[in-house]
């Protein structure tokens, strides 16, 4: 027995002892730990001290990731005069030799295959807009549609990775684990960072992998990864108490065991004794702030009726879509929904539209319902996948079927809220939507724009990890894009 | 303070891992030294800064530089700026225009001191665009050094350890000695031996990842010597759970999965590797050895199968399959890998770095990366894993009961083929004597008509009636039109052209569970047709046929096409024009495996199509030649000698058939005028068929390979590595990029270390032993080093990866250089090293933190409290399995799948992946180690990860340790964690009688004690809580009791063994059992 006396701790009560483990183990408390003067700047939602680095567009983000590239020659890169060249060659001088994946690569002809959908411009700024997306049509007005963005990857797996972390290789923590790190969370009783899978309705899809990789924290601490909140089953993994344990036992049960732990701290004066008091309170509490997050029969009939019948059924997009929303109001500062089966090498004419259509009304409804709340205006909503697709024909081209390979060198998407410039369409391309002929946007400028708008300077967000700074812009150049910016 | 509304929850939780890497930040940054007392709240913070007695370039001045200076002034010749090095003292002090950057003893005359005291932006260093500056402190600090003389040091870890004295007075054990000695002259004290039985739990945690038998843990307790203490540590350190534990944390370095980890994330089989790195532990194999094996086993001379089982080492690297994949892309990403992995493992380095420009802080240049990337540039493994487990270079491991048994029946598989070849040499004369009756021996060609039901051998040449000659039929078919009837060198044939087409009547009326076999020589049709078949088109194609498509041949058996059929192809076409003996044999297995394919009497290489009949083929549309039950013709196709057999031909009897017509001209030319083809013809069926010796041989033969095939069977592939005779070499990679290849290099290492052995080939083999030769500074330091932080929870540097200019500095560099030297000095035995720390004094220390030492070394750098750690997932999960007396105790084998939630694989796997359904085993799979837990990369399992377990992508030689509260939840609510508090309680309940032993019974497997009176009290009170409820509701504890696969006992009373479930389920989540 090793009676210990640890003033500041014991003269505690246990409610003050929460206020202050919870507050100050981020800022102040640990900083009285180490002496450190005036560690004030550090914020009370956790995070890094100084940060954000100036005032913040918006304070957090959702992030429609559409696994597999979607065509932005079908949807929003508008290109007519292809019309006129069904079935010719792409010429040499736009192709210019550039690599192409090993499942083209064979081809001995590249026969462009004009989009067989019709484009309309819409919205005050005249953004060109695919008949297969007529909910986002309607939404010109709020959203930026950027088609000049290119990146390093050709295939999937590197290029989703490369898109999440700055790296094609896996092991780097990603973007909403860097908010976490960064600007730490805004709530007590759910994650910071939470990812959502929404399942696509068309079982003909190409689809492509993900993996827990992609919402890892990679070398920042491990409880800056993403928190995946599940449609079926437990919402958060081992979320729900075992049959036969009731709230109340559970309760009876942890007031037991936090009692021991108080006796325990007493005697061995380990800090890390605290931070599991603490951690296991938090964990009781999302025990039932979960299920309340999940819970939509508080929902008005007008938001149902804004998403459509889906967002009801627990794994849709739109379900998704409207879990993103309630979890933002919540303070949760990073959700991303992965929707998968945009992969159309073959029978684009198939599958392209019921994607779209998985997708396009509940992107409407999140941008309208955040709109109506007052929350677009801090909130970063992000649409897009990991790389474009080729204007010439993979496989087989007929004038109404026609598949098309990777193309990382120009793709489209689009971001709404949180100081981007609404109705804006940024970036051209050449004729062939091959080559990007004015404002190219690296995925590292993308980066570090995503950042500039959470006020984060993402040369100054770093973390050191084999020798290195670790950033998620990594060590090549990267640049804000003021002009994507309100 | 900020109001508690607005706090955060998940990043706070982490107090104690945030204090630490803030102190470990500043001592890196050089501000503070580790022996000092960290900048306190007592100083003021306006105070002149103080600085260190004595001023070390390695210790004070290069961190300070590499964190400010080294980005534009260090070793990357890439991104140097104007020229200027201030890494090494030959480019630092060297005269430039306007003066040596630093002039050793006149700060004011260094330009260096004269940028980083200026104040204007124009002028200052570190530039304000590089967002870092220096403090005054440190500004001072570069102005003594560069005033005493500005002396250089090679970095530390590059020098190689010498044997320091060890300080007087410490105690038996030297570990002990210099830490006492580097506490004391901190002017702290150490805390007292930890209680007995406390100290007992921790060594039994840290040696073998479970907690002690109570019994052992009592005994020891009750007379706590020196000497029971290390008897009972070499107890555990023979245990195979020591050995599981120790590979456990290496399984981490060499990244072991259970699948590739790109993509499609298929199943990988390399388990073997794991059970040898097991057994490498287990027999204490010396670090150098299990180095060399490891890295190099396939290139030992006479490797054995265990030495290239070892080499799965670097085949545990993630790989794709994906489709469109670039080979080049992928082959330089594995061979970075490698070099990342054997880096960080051996030398500490993090050599990746280099890979696209210089290192910025270590002497690793890109051209050295590359000579060191291309010991591994140089295997025979394809880029593209194939999505299958067995990718290329493997090995077959017969199960352990089998290893000696597959060795004898390889030698004596050689033997017999040389046996045969010997009589095949000799066997001339007897042939000749068989051969000179030709009559005789003619006779005794054809294959004996056992099981003969149709035999059709269109030799008639006219008509268009063709006689049935099987034993008994005495019949003939009439085709519906005149075939064309052509001459061949053995005969006439039938073109069917078409309608030419035969009912056959009732024969073959087989069903799936029949035996058959049919063929026939062919000249292949146009298109696709059938030459025989029993196959009713108008009922879902049932039936089975003999089927040609674009010139390759297949078999169909069908219930229904083509949800419920078997089809089974040929990989290639035959060639056109040319007569081919195509026959094909069925064992009535009703799998696609069961249908052989023989093209000329060998059995073509086929490709599975179809394999999933349940139904019956049996059809009552008759038996056709020609075509199906009314189209598909055997168009233009020639055929003789077509065979239906109601049995099983085996593959000597096919051969036998294909050869026939040959063995019979050979026989027919006479001796003297035979060609060599017909020479051979003879002489492989008279050994294959006559010869009573050489059929004897071949008999035995058989035997063999059906015997090894049988143990093949239960063995098992694990990928390994091997070499392409060619010398190793690779291309510089400029910007790291695979498509922009750069000048050829060579093996080699960097030049900051010691050379390769001179005369040595320059491979992955000479790379191995260079990691452990003598004068290697790094690989002991950073092994033993890794050791520590196993045991002791950190390492003495921290940064157990990174012995680099950027990376920690020890904490005792005498001590680890004493244990380095010690450790090679020994042997390179590992368990000795282990035991040395684990019965140090220093580990068995009271872990208590008072409020002095937690001010002035809060996260224990100087040892001066025992270790106390909070457990990794898989021990948790072990100690929880081991407590309720669940835990499987069987070693090795594949792995399992115990209890995970629905959906983890298939939310994020690929719709092809064969690992994208969970299926969770039953017995004793739910309840092995955890190191046996099947690891998919791209959905690990969740319990684990949790625990900071990492994804096993990428080698990591150290975890993290977090607190949040999904780990709570993982305690109380995974099922495995339930359930074992459930058998805990049961076991608890069952062997003792009163409340407060049953107590004991419950936190003595868990804590190795038993609660004190306060604790005791906490826990009764809620205990009788627990029974009050569970008796008003005793649905709620039967439903509690049901949680898990294992039965709760008979006979225990619902309500009273919920209570006590509920109480074990505390003592389980109790900070004290989660930690060492």
């Amino acid at each position: 027995m090793h009676p210990l006396t640890h003033e500041r701790i014991r003269h505690l009560t246990r409610r003050q002892f929460f206020g202050r483990t919870a507050t100050g183990l981020g800022g102040a408390a640990l900083a009285s730990l180490l002496g450190a003067p005036a560690a004030s700047a550090a914020p009370a939602g956790g995070g890094l001290p100084g940060l954000p680095h100036f005032a913040p567009r918006a304070r957090r983000a959702i992030y429609l990731f559409m696994v597999g590239a979607p065509s932005q020659i079908d949807l929003f890169d508008y290109k007519p005069k292809m019309a006129d060249l069904f079935d010719k060659d792409i010429p040499d001088s736009i192709r210019m030799g550039q690599r192409l994946t090993t499942m083209t690569s064979g081809q001995t002809r590249f026969p462009i295959a004009p989009s067989i959908y019709g484009f309309r411009q819409y919205g005050p700024g005249g953004a060109w807009i695919s008949e297969l997306l007529p909910w986002t049509a309607r939404m010109a007005g709020d959203i930026a549609i950027v088609r000049s963005l290119h990146t390093d990857a050709i295939n999937h797996e590197p290029a989703v990775t490369f898109m999440n972390t700055g790296s094609q290789i896996a092991g780097r923590a990603c973007l909403g684990s860097w908010l976490s790190y960064g600007l730490g969370s805004m709530n007590d009783n759910l994650p910071a960072f939470v990812v959502l899978h929404a399942r696509h309705s068309n079982p003909k899809s190409n689809v492509q992998a993900i993996s827990a990789r992609l919402w890892s924290s990679g070398p920042l601490p491990a409880e800056h990864s993403g928190v995946a909140l599940r449609s079926g089953g437990d919402a958060v993994l081992y979320l729900g108490d075992p049959p036969g344990v009731t709230r109340d036992r559970r309760r009876a049960m942890l007031d037991g065991v936090q009692a021991l732990h108080r006796t325990s701290f007493d005697q061995v004066g380990d800090p890390a004794i605290q931070a599991r008091i603490a951690q296991y309170e938090m964990a009781f509490r999302m025990q039932a702030s979960v299920p309340e997050l999940t819970d939509l029969s508080g929902e008005p009939e007008s938001v149902n009726a804004l998403y459509g019948p889906e967002a009801k059924e627990p794994g849709t997009f739109a379900h998704s879509a409207l879990m993103a929303r309630r979890m933002i109001e919540r303070g949760v500062r990073f959700v991303q929904v992965y929707h998968r089966g945009w992969d159309q090498h073959g029978n684009l004419p198939r599958d392209l539209p019921q994607q779209c259509r998985d997708v396009d009304r509940a992107g409407y409804a999140l941008v309208q319902d955040l709109k109506v709340r007052g929350l677009l205006d801090d909130t970063l909503v992000i649409w897009g996948g990991e790389f474009g697709r080729t204007v010439y024909c993979q496989g087989a081209l007929k004038r109404d079927d026609y598949g098309r390979d990777h193309h990382p060198r120009n793709f489209a998407m689009w971001m709404a809220g949180g100081g981007v410039k609404a109705g804006l369409s940024l970036g051209e391309t050449d004729d062939f939507s091959y080559n990007i002929t004015k404002d190219p946007i690296h995925v590292r400028d993308l980066h570090a724009t995503i950042l500039h708008l959470l006020g984060i300077d993402h040369r100054r967000l770093g973390f050191k990890f084999q020798g290195l700074d670790q950033r998620l812009t990594g060590v090549e150049p990267a640049h804000v894009v003021p002009a994507l910016m309100a | 303070m900020a109001p508690p509304r607005s706090r955060a929850i998940l990043p706070l939780l982490v107090a104690v891992a945030a204090t630490a890497a803030l102190l470990f930040g500043l001592v890196r940054a050089g501000v503070l030294r580790p022996a000092a007392a960290p900048a306190g709240a007592e100083r003021p913070a306006a105070a002149p800064p103080s600085l260190p007695a004595r001023i070390g370039f390695n210790e004070h001045v290069q961190p300070l530089l590499s964190e400010n200076c080294y980005a534009c002034h260090g070793p990357d010749s890439g991104s140097r700026k104007a020229g200027l090095r201030l890494d090494r003292a030959e480019f630092a002090l060297a005269q430039r225009p306007g003066g040596a950057a630093i002039v050793p003893g006149q700060p004011d005359a260094s330009p260096v001191i004269r940028r980083i005291r200026s104040t204007s932006p124009a002028e200052i260093m570190p530039p304000p665009d590089s967002h870092k500056t220096l403090t005054p402190a440190q500004i001072a600090l570069m102005e003594a050094w560069v005033r005493n003389g500005a002396a250089y040091e090679e970095h530390w870890s590059f020098l190689p350890p010498k044997r320091p004295a060890v300080p007087p007075g410490g105690g038996a054990n030297p570990i002990d000695a210099f830490v006492r000695a580097r506490i004391e002259s901190a002017g702290l004290s150490p805390n007292s031996p930890e209680e007995p039985a406390r100290r007992f739990r921790r060594a039994a945690l840290a040696l073998t990842g479970l907690p002690p038998a109570p019994a052992e843990a009592d005994a020891f307790a009750a007379a706590p010597t020196e000497a029971a203490f290390a008897a009972a540590v070499d107890r555990m350190l023979a245990s195979p759970a020591h050995a599981e534990h120790m590979a456990r944390h290496w399984l981490d370095v060499a990244r072991y999965a259970d699948t590739h980890g790109i993509h499609i994330d298929n199943y990988r089989s390399i388990w073997p590797y794991r059970d040898w790195v097991i057994a490498a532990f287990a027999a204490n194999l010396p670090f150098d050895r299990f180095t060399v094996e490891q890295l190099a086993g396939d290139l030992l001379p006479d490797a054995t199968l265990d030495q290239q089982i070892a080499t799965g080492f670097h085949r545990c690297n993630p790989t794709t399959s994906e489709g469109g994949a670039i080979d080049d892309e992928y082959l330089a990403l594995y061979a970075k890998d490698r070099v990342e992995t054997t880096a960080a493992a051996w030398l500490g380095l993090t050599m990746g770095c280099a890979a696209c420009h210089d290192h910025k802080f270590d002497p690793v240049s890109q051209r050295e990366f590359y000579e060191f990337a291309s010991f591994f540039r140089n295997t025979t493994q394809k880029a593209m894993d194939g999505n299958i487990a067995t990718t290329p270079p493997n090995v077959l491991v017969p199960a352990p009961a089998d290893r000696g048994r597959w060795t004898e029946l390889n030698t004596a598989l050689q033997a017999a083929d040389a046996a045969l070849a010997a009589r095949r040499a000799a066997a001339t004369p007897d042939l000749d004597r068989w051969a000179g009756d030709v009559a005789a021996a003619t006779a005794s060609v054809a294959l004996p008509p056992d099981g003969l039901l149709l035999h059709l051998a269109a030799t008639e040449g006219r008509g268009r009636s063709l006689a049935d000659s099987a034993p008994g039929a005495g019949r003939s078919f009439t085709l519906t039109a005149d075939p064309v009837w052509t001459q061949t060198l053995h005969g006439a044939a039938a073109r069917l052209a078409e309608p030419a087409t035969a009912d056959l009547g009732d024969l073959g009326g087989f069903d799936a569970t029949n035996r058959f076999s049919f063929g026939a020589w062919v000249l292949v049709p146009e298109g696709s047709g059938a030459l025989l078949a029993r196959m009713d088109e108008a009922d879902g194609f049932r039936g089975w046929d003999l089927w040609f498509q674009n010139g390759e041949v297949a078999v169909h058996l069908i219930a229904s096409w083509e949800a419920d059929a078997i089809k089974v192809e040929t990989k290639s076409p035959l060639k056109p024009g040319a007569w081919t003996h195509v026959f094909a044999t069925y064992d009535g297995s009703g799998k696609a495996a069961g249908v052989r394919i023989y093209l000329d009497g060998e059995p073509a290489e086929t490709k599975v199509a179809k394999d999933a009949l349940r139904g019956s083929i049996r059809t009552a549309t008759p038996l056709a030649l020609g075509r199906r039950s009314r189209s598909a013709g055997f168009r233009n196709g020639t055929f003789r000698d077509l065979r239906l057999y109601g049995r099983l031909l085996d593959p000597p009897e096919v051969a036998r058939l294909a050869a026939a017509d040959a063995v019979r001209a050979a026989l027919a030319a006479g001796g003297g005028s035979r060609t060599e083809e017909q020479k051979e013809a003879l002489l492989g069926h008279f050994l294959a068929h006559v010869d009573p010796q050489s059929r004897e041989l071949t008999a035995r033969r058989a035997a063999l390979e059906t015997e090894i095939d049988t143990l093949r069977k239960r063995g098992a592939i694990s990928l390994v590595m091997a070499e392409k005779p060619t010398p190793p070499s690779a291309r510089i990679l400029k910007r790291g990029a695979y498509d922009q290849p750069g000048d050829e290099v060579h093996p080699g290492v960097p030049r900051v270390l010691p050379p390769l052995p001179a005369g040595d080939v320059s491979n992955r083999l000479a790379l191995a032993r260079w990691l452990v030769a003598p004068g290697n500074p790094l690989t002991a330091r950073v092994t033993v080093n890794r050791l520590w932080q196993q045991i002791f929870g950190e390492g003495l540097v921290a940064t157990a990866g990174d012995f680099g200019i950027t990376g920690d500095r020890p904490s005792h560099p005498d001590l680890l250089d004493w244990l380095a030297v010690e450790f090679v000095e020994s042997g390179w035995d590992l368990r000795r090293m282990v035991r040395l720390m684990v019965t140090s004094g220093t580990f068995g220390r009271a872990a208590h933190a008072t409020p002095d030492l937690l001010r002035k070394d809060p996260a224990n750098r100087l040892l001066a409290r025992g270790p106390r750690y909070r457990l990794d997932g898989e021990v948790l999960r072990d100690a929880a399995l081991a407590a309720g007396g669940l835990l499987a105790g069987r070693v090795g084998g594949p792995s399992v799948k115990p209890y995970q939630p629905d959906g983890i694989w298939e939310t994020v796997a690929m719709p092809q992946s064969d690992t994208k359904t969970y299926v969770r085993d039953t017995g004793e799979g739910l309840h092995r180690r955890s190191l046996y837990t099947f690891w998919k990369r791209s959905a690990p399992p969740p319990a684990m990860e949790i625990f900071n377990a990492p994804s096993r992508e990428q080698c990591t030689v150290r975890r993290e340790r977090t607190h949040t509260p999904l780990q709570a939840l993982v305690i109380w609510n995974d099922p495995q964690f339930v359930e074992a508090a459930r058998a805990l309680a049961a076991r608890a309940l069952a062997g003792a009688a009163d409340d407060g032993a049953r107590l004991d019974g419950i936190t003595r497997p868990l804590l190795a004690r038993r609660m004190e009176d306060g604790e005791r009290r906490v826990l009764l009170d809620a205990l009788a809580g627990f029974r009050r409820d569970f008796a008003a509701d005793p649905a709620a504890a039967a439903a509690l009791l049901k949680v898990g696969d294992s039965p709760a006992p008979d006979g225990m009373p619902a309500g009273e063994l919920a209570a006590w479930t509920l109480t074990a389920a505390q003592v389980m989540s109790l900070d004290e059992a989660l930690t060492l």
